[in-house]
């Protein structure tokens, strides 16, 4: 196990989110699909991520529905709601915003 | 718009407690076990699963107390948990309760008391105009404090005083009143006609004394409180047939 990025603040937030679009998951499948879309860099724990979810939750960006998965077991699943994927626009446009300064500063000429 | 998602959330939380906290536990436990379940179909025992699992990630009542903290009105949960922390504290130890509300019943008890007294002395109205012009007058006698006054010294006073505009006796005592239904025991206070000219009141209906009134050989007459016309003769205006005694 290699050692993982620390989160930037409010990051998590937008990596739920950008999971999230593209389907329903429940807590584990969020976990796990950041890890491996990140090629492990970042390693959601429960600790951060039940926290976040109920927090995007109580704003009205994801929505939590009981449902079942394949072998019978339930499982909560979180889905963007229509003002999750609004706020998805607002913070990839604020992440893209950071990355360029700070890319910036790390280029510039000494 | 995303207050009142909030202000939903909170409210849902409030009313369905046991609920709310019944679904976080379900979800935790969910997680794990299809954690578990993940770790079982690379092949692990149920026991290997389990203990990677609890290896790896913090305890569920960890991750639920994070969850209550990150919620809105979180602080009004800590509040609660505290008022019935302390209610559990006192109710462990009594002869410190007992103590601890006793002192601050007798603080309040004092404070009211005392308020109460300079309210009535000095903050609320008397009721009549000018009341700091009102004084009481005693007779003193050489080995004693006060003692009561003859009828026939209050006359001198009145007359030949110069430093009060009016003077006027009063004392107190009980009469019956008769007429119809069951005899009544009134408190009155039997006066000298200027009394009510000394508080400088008239009377709601009718009148006060007038002057000379108090002579002897003229008739009695009373004025009565608001309150026993009311209660005794129901408001009405007019004569009853009904004696003092």
């Amino acid at each position: 196990v290699g050692k993982t990025a620390d989160l930037l603040q409010g990051t998590l937030d937008l990596l739920i989110l950008r999971t999230l679009e593209l389907r329903p998951l429940h807590g584990v499948g969020v976990a796990e699909r950041i890890e491996q879309v990140t090629r492990g860099v970042f390693v959601v724990g429960p600790g951060s991520l039940f926290p976040a979810l109920h927090r995007l939750a109580e704003k009205g960006w994801i929505a939590g529905e009981w449902g079942q998965l394949d072998n019978g077991r339930r499982a909560k699943f979180y889905a963007l709601t229509r003002s999750g994927q609004a706020q998805l626009v607002r913070e990839r446009r604020t992440w893209q915003k950071v990355q360029t300064a700070v890319n910036q500063v790390l280029a510039e000429e000494i | 718009v995303a207050w009142g998602t909030r202000a939903m959330h909170l409210w849902r939380r409030f009313r369905n407690r046991r609920e709310v906290e019944q679904e976080l536990d379900d979800e935790v436990q969910s997680y794990f076990d299809i954690l578990t379940e993940r770790g079982m179909a690379r092949g692990l025992s149920h026991e290997e699963a389990l203990r990677e699992v609890r290896v790896r990630f913090e305890g569920a009542e960890q991750i639920k107390q994070r969850v209550r903290e990150e919620r809105v009105g979180a602080a009004i949960d800590t509040t609660l948990q505290d008022v019935r922390y302390a209610w559990r504290s006192l109710a462990k130890s009594p002869g410190f309760t007992f103590f601890a509300v006793s002192t601050i019943a007798l603080g309040l008890g004092a404070n009211a008391a005392i308020f109460s007294m300079v309210d009535g002395v000095m903050l609320k109205s008397a009721g009549y105009p000018e009341p700091e012009r009102i004084v009481q007058l005693w007779e003193k006698p050489p080995h004693g404090s006060r003692n009561v006054i003859s009828a026939a010294n209050y006359i001198d006073w009145r007359r030949q005083s110069q430093s009060f505009d009016t003077m006027a006796a009063k004392t107190g005592g009980t009469m019956s009143y008769a007429g119809g239904g069951e005899p009544q025991s009134l408190r009155v206070g039997f006066v000298s006609a200027p009394y009510f000219r000394v508080f400088g009141v008239q009377a709601a209906l009718g009148r006060t004394f007038v002057n000379d009134e108090d002579h002897p050989g003229n008739g009695k007459v009373v004025v009565m409180t608001h309150r026993l016309w009311m209660r005794r003769f129901g408001g009405i205006t007019g004569w009853w047939a009904g004696r003092f005694y």
